[in-house]
């Protein structure tokens, strides 16, 4: 029964919808305690710095998008660069984003863990999330992109709803002394937590996708600003409501504060088992995002157009790759290694890329 | 997963277009002897009592033998007798008739004996006979290879009363009846466009039931007119007996909770949707006409939603979609609250949770389940016994069981609550067939918070969101329009916009022609203010 409106593209709302779903997430719940380490009550700048540094980083994404609005990353890399190291690129990118689901799937679960399901075994909330996962990957892109776009109000109204709620006990003079960090330590800061706005680089396999590949970069600037807003908006809230000092020594600060809050009304003593139903989509669309590119990678380098028979193939090999760390700690660090690594796979190879393309005079007009 | 289940259950495929017609053959066309014609019909509808048969001559000589046939209790005797045989035997002696017309006797006959509004010419079995098996009367004249069908339906029905599925405090009191004509004109009477098609396909082998798809040309998108007329000719069923049966072969999704047609019994839903750019299949011999194609959120619509104001009308849609969530999730919340997270609650209520959960001897998640059947089985109950008695029920078991089972220990007062919420939640839902799979579903997100919490209810709300996000009704999307978002139109959606600003037909019907309204009003107003500056 397909007919009438069958094309697998995405429309820019559904883009931006994607973008922001994708980078919105756990991540965001340690974020406060990263940037408390490295610049104290400047912190909230580094947000602020890392959400401008990633966005002029994702414009390079952006400029290939442009310049191959026909390609995935997979097709356009064996283009410029040549056949084998483009082939080995694609590898590599397929490594990223399945790693990048198995980390966001297990970071997930931790969280779940720690504050929900105590007793439940880790296994059965990965297995449970990464399954429904390939359910709405067999449907391809466009439900992933509108079910982003259904999602993204009922995810982001609630947060904010729910850090205001914490305002009433916000003391804004924690957010004092201003600017009282070197200016060396801002920018390493900056680059250190740049990690948390990845996500974007789905572009590269997402691109080709798009209804109207000219206008990704109003795309990117939109996620890109209400992402940092939204980040902004959730570190100052935790700075200001418990304090720089007791931010660096919690694991999940953005979480233990809606632990604090009391709902208006005292409806609900405690607003957590909420904050992590909305982790829950959170992390849904950050996997799916991640996982899809992953099988499309691995579609486009196969050369074949099916990519559900990769959903199902790399399902185990997610699973597997998320029960590698062996604690919560542990886990921690694996997140940072992926987000050194992210940072190498969608800013520094797009830009080699870009490079070779314009010194190659390959692809279209990049305007 | 569709296509997987499909594999599974489907038979063997079957051509698309084929015309199964179980009445005699088009191709048999009639004879020129009345008796051999008599005769043939009679051995079509051999051992059919019901079909009556009636010889008689005209003229003042005599000299023409015809003969009528027709079904008994299927037409309307007095229009036979007055409008047929007594034109045809009384009144046709006062004018003097040409007895060497020859070949144009028949014309005569037709177009200037009967005195019968609704007469059609046939040179077949198949036609003929049909015509009889639906109502009408079958006029066949001596020594002509044709004969004369004449509408004469008529046959004991119910009237036009208000429908009882779809009350409204304010607006019209109508409702849809079993006649297919009377339902048609009722559209038609609200509609007074030449624009508004109205094409009519027989379904059913034994049934011949009339189906007929309604849509204003220029407003409904031509494609899913086609669609719709497409899929109609795919069926192939022994019966058609209600516009059920219609929407479970046309749906494209049968695994889907949700039902991807909307019914109605109301006409002015039906015009209602006609504008909007909906194609409407009306169904002979029941009530319910179908709308397609459809949105989550226009099941949740009732006609009141545009005749009350918008104040009112926004807030009691709020108030729906805040009833549907609770007639899926309820009792799935209070398990996951209290079995998984007590520390969210407020401590007292915990307490008092607690405390009238004391000496009941099932966990929560049994006896939710069994409070939930419970209720189930009462709703049943009620609806099949007679009016007075599915009352008493209603009392009987609602009030006098649940109380005795809170007293005896068995369940806690609170579930009653719980339960007693979830239920009349989704009495608020407006259309029953949506209602019902919300029922459906508590049953689904119990056991899904009696496994793993809210995360288990937010994992059901996922995959709830994913069904529905890969769901299309006639190539429209389901959730339109929160996906392919368009500003405009959420006018519409969750609440119900002022009334002059409504100025499109909704997307999702992708009609032909977008604009639904001028607010003219404030033009006059500025050339009243323009001539009073004149002066």
């Amino acid at each position: 029964m397909k007919m009438l409106t069958n094309n697998d593209k995405i429309t820019v709302s559904q883009t931006v919808a994607l973008l922001i779903t994708t980078m919105l997430a756990t991540g965001i719940l340690a974020l406060p305690r990263n940037v408390a380490n490295k610049a104290g009550s400047d912190g909230w700048l580094l947000v602020l710095f890392a959400g401008v540094l990633s966005f002029f980083s994702s414009m390079i994404v952006g400029a290939l998008v442009k310049k191959f609005p026909r390609d995935t990353f997979i097709e356009y890399s064996q283009k410029v660069l040549g056949k084998i190291p483009g082939y080995f690129l694609g590898i590599i990118l397929i490594l990223y984003f399945l790693f990048i689901s198995a980390m966001s799937v297990r970071v997930f679960s931790e969280v779940m863990n720690a504050f929900m399901l105590i007793n439940t075994p880790r296994g059965f909330i990965i297995a449970t999330m990464l399954i429904t996962s390939a359910y709405i990957m067999r449907h391809g892109i466009e439900p992933i992109a509108r079910a982003g776009e259904i999602l993204l109000p009922v995810l982001v109204f609630p947060i904010f709803a729910m850090y205001l709620t914490a305002l009433p006990r916000a003391d804004f003079s924690e957010l004092l002394p201003f600017l009282d960090t070197p200016a060396k330590t801002l920018a390493i800061g900056t680059v250190q937590n740049a990690y948390n706005f990845l996500g974007f680089e789905i572009l590269l396999m997402v691109g080709p996708y798009m209804r109207s590949p000219e206008r990704v970069m109003w795309a990117l600037l939109f996620a890109m600003g209400f992402i940092t807003l939204m980040y902004l908006f959730i570190v100052v809230i935790v700075f200001a409501s418990i304090g720089v000092e007791d931010t660096r020594i919690l694991l999940w600060p953005a979480m233990s504060i809606i632990r604090t809050i009391m709902a208006p009304g005292g409806v609900f003593e405690r607003l957590d088992a909420l904050a992590l139903a909305l982790w829950t989509i959170a992390s849904f669309t950050t996997i799916n995002g991640m996982y899809y590119a992953g099988t499309l990678a691995a579609a486009h380098l196969a050369g074949v157009g099916e990519f559900k028979f990769f959903v199902t193939i790399f399902l185990p090999w997610v699973y597997l790759i998320s029960t590698i760390p062996g604690n919560p700690l542990d886990t921690m660090r694996w997140t940072q290694i992926s987000g050194v690594a992210g940072l190498v796979i969608a800013v520094i190879i797009p830009a080699i890329v870009l490079a070779a393309s314009t010194v190659r005079k390959k692809g279209g007009s990049a305007s | 997963m569709t296509d997987v289940f499909s594999k599974l259950f489907s038979g063997k495929k079957r051509d698309i277009y084929f015309e199964r017609d179980m009445s005699p053959d088009k191709s048999k066309k009639l004879k020129k002897d009345i008796k051999e014609n008599e005769k043939e019909i009679h051995e079509y509808l051999y051992d059919c009592d019901d079909v009556i048969t009636r010889d008689f001559y005209m003229g003042q000589a005599q000299k023409h033998e015809m003969a009528l046939m027709y079904i008994d209790g299927m037409v309307n005797k007095g229009d036979v007798q007055e409008e047929i045989m007594k034109s045809l035997m009384l009144l046709s002696r006062q004018t003097p008739l040409e007895y060497s017309l020859g070949q144009n006797f028949f014309n005569m006959v037709k177009e200037g004996l009967l005195t019968a509004a609704d007469v059609k010419e046939v040179d077949n079995f198949g036609e003929a006979v049909l015509g009889i098996l639906s109502g009408d009367t079958i006029l066949f004249i001596d020594k002509f290879e044709k004969a004369l069908i004449i509408s004469t339906r008529g046959w004991e029905k119910r009237g036009v009363q208000e429908p009882t599925t779809e009350a409204v405090i304010r607006g019209p009191r109508e409702g849809f009846t079993e006649t297919y004509r009377v339902n048609v004109a009722l559209i038609r009477r609200r509609i007074k466009d030449p624009n508004l098609k109205v094409k009519t396909v027989k379904l059913g082998r034994h049934t011949r039931t009339d189906v007929g798809v309604l849509f204003i040309q220029g407003v409904a998108k031509p494609t899913v007119v086609d669609e719709v007329l497409k899929r109609l000719n795919t069926i192939d069923m022994a019966g058609v007996l209600e516009s059920g049966y219609i929407e479970q072969m046309i749906e494209g999704d049968w695994l889907s909770p949700f039902p991807q047609l909307r019914r109605t019994e109301r006409p002015d839903v039906v015009a209602a949707g006609l504008i909007e750019g909906n194609v409407a299949i009306v169904t002979d011999n029941t009530p319910f006409v179908l709308l397609c194609p459809t949105t989550f959120l226009s099941l949740f619509q009732s006609p009141e939603d545009y005749y009350e104001r918008w104040y009112i009308a926004s807030m009691i849609r709020l108030l729906r979609f805040a009833a549907a969530f609770f007639a899926m999730t309820f009792p799935a919340l209070y398990i996951a609250m209290t079995a998984f997270h007590p520390g969210m609650l407020p401590t007292d209520l915990a307490l008092s949770i607690a405390a009238t959960r004391e000496g009941v001897p099932f966990s929560a998640v049994v006896e939710a389940v069994v409070m939930v059947f419970s209720l189930e089985v009462l709703r049943e109950a009620g609806v099949r016994l007679p009016g007075p008695i599915g009352q008493t029920i209603g009392i009987v078991g609602g009030l006098v069981v649940g109380e005795a089972a809170v007293r005896a220990g068995i369940v806690s007062p609170i579930m009653v609550i719980v339960v007693a919420v979830n239920a009349i939640s989704s009495f608020a839902i407006p259309n029953y067939s949506v209602a019902i799979g919300f029922r459906l579903l508590t049953f689904i997100f119990i056991i899904l918070a009696a496994i793993a919490g809210l995360y288990g209810i937010m994992m059901g709300l996922l995959w709830l969101t994913i069904h529905l996000v890969t769901l299309k009704s006639f190539g429209s999307h389901y959730l339109s329009p929160f996906v392919s978002f368009r500003f405009s139109e959420v006018k519409d959606s969750f609440v119900r916009g002022p009334m002059p600003s409504m100025e499109i037909r909704p997307g999702y019907t992708r009609p032909e022609d977008m604009d639904r309204m001028n607010d003219r009003r404030h033009d006059n107003m500025e050339k009243a203010e323009d001539e009073n500056a004149d002066k």
